[in-house]
């Protein structure tokens, strides 16, 4: 959500480096070797993450009427999670230990036996569940080179900024003051750029 | 020095910038000029607003309804050593007006901007951004100002004995 419709909250970022000259060819490959994948219930996996239409999350095939609009590349990066919940997982382990007792006609199973139920439990209700799916939005103007990313989730904008730069090779920085002045954001000087290394904070109880 | 290392160095200049604009929201009743094409417009602070320090434990006073910027509690957290962490401010230029929180580390969450008037996808992400790119290049146009002043001589001198002696000063609300 949010580069075309919907709330307005996000982190801005600066894309370092140069496009590629025929970047429509370049980015349609590495956008669809990092569009997203389903996670395989039969795996261990838990989260998957990766590239997806803008407009409708569950459309992951990306050709570049789906991420070129004028001067901006827009996608979704969508977020999958299939995880067990604690409780389910207990309560149905439960359920056939009692009946794999129930049919050996004993009263206790070993260590190894819960385990091995545990794990094929897992997988059965992993098989049954439907991941959950959440998608947020990136604009990145291609002129100016200004990103922003519909979240301010810290943990969400590492794992946006990791992606984006093994997709498209170049390098994310966060919009800070201090970058926002070193990559020439806000037109200052470069001897203001080297003096804010070494400003030291200020104290508003005067004491400093 | 490498990079991450000058950006950590430097946090600090998110919760002096919010509150240099604070203390500049009332010392120059909202109006502020960046000159070029944006030129002038007014930024007031509006009904929510969070100050806290990360040397003094981490305590936050979060302010909430009515004007807290100009109440007495507000300016006592200052007076406390506290900074401006997030606010949410209000800008208009012309008959555009622009709404939204600001966070220290320059992230906005619930920007209002004027009405997108396109119909179709293309244009509304167009005319999005371009409100967008508005709202950065005032809040870039202050933070260039501020950032200036605060690597400038004047900054001792003038600047900082000002603002603290409205720090000192009571709150006009």
């Amino acid at each position: 959500m949010g580069a075309f419709h919907g709330s307005l909250t996000y982190r801005q970022f600066f894309v370092q480096g140069e496009l590629p000259h025929d970047f429509r060819t370049v980015f349609a490959a590495q956008i669809a070797d990092n569009a997203f994948k389903d996670i395989d219930p039969a795996s261990e996996e838990e989260r998957a993450l990766g590239w997806c239409s803008p407009k409708f999350a569950l459309d992951v095939d990306l050709h570049q009427g789906h991420w070129l609009y004028n001067d901006h590349l827009v996608l979704g990066l969508r977020i999958d999670a299939l995880k067990v919940p604690g409780p389910l997982l207990k309560l149905h382990t439960e359920r056939v230990c009692r009946e794999t007792m129930a049919e050996q006609g004993s009263d206790t199973l070993n260590r190894y036996q819960k385990a091995q139920i545990k794990e094929n439990v897992k997988l059965e209700l992993r098989s049954r569940m439907l991941p959950s799916v959440k998608s947020v939005d990136f604009v990145w103007t291609l002129s100016t080179g200004l990103l922003r990313f519909w979240s301010a989730n810290d943990k969400l904008c590492v794992e946006f900024q990791e992606l984006f730069e093994r997709t498209f090779g170049l390098q994310l920085k966060a919009d800070t003051p201090y970058t926002a002045a070193a990559f020439g954001r806000l037109g200052v000087d470069e001897s203001v750029v080297e003096r804010l290394a070494t400003l030291e904070p200020m104290l508003l109880t005067g004491e400093g | 020095m490498d990079l991450v290392d000058l950006v950590n160095r430097t946090q600090f200049l998110g919760p002096e910038f919010l509150t240099w604009l604070w203390y500049r929201v009332e010392l120059q009743q909202g109006i502020f000029d960046i000159g070029g094409e944006l030129g002038a417009f007014e930024l007031w602070f509006d009904d929510r607003l969070v100050v806290g320090s990360a040397t003094m434990g981490a305590q936050e006073n979060h302010f909430k309804g009515g004007h807290p910027a100009s109440s007495a509690e507000a300016r006592t957290a200052l007076r406390l050593g506290k900074m401006a962490n997030q606010a949410k401010l209000r800008i208009v230029r012309a008959s555009a007006e622009w709404s939204f929180v600001l966070k220290d580390d320059l992230s906005v969450s619930g920007v209002k901007i004027p009405a997108v008037l396109g119909r179709e996808d293309d244009e509304q992400l167009d005319e999005r951004m371009m409100l967008l790119d508005q709202l950065d290049a005032m809040l870039k146009g202050l933070l260039a100002q501020f950032l200036m002043l605060r690597t400038a001589p004047e900054w001792q001198a003038d600047e900082l004995p000002a603002l603290l002696a409205w720090v000192a000063s009571e709150a006009s609300a």
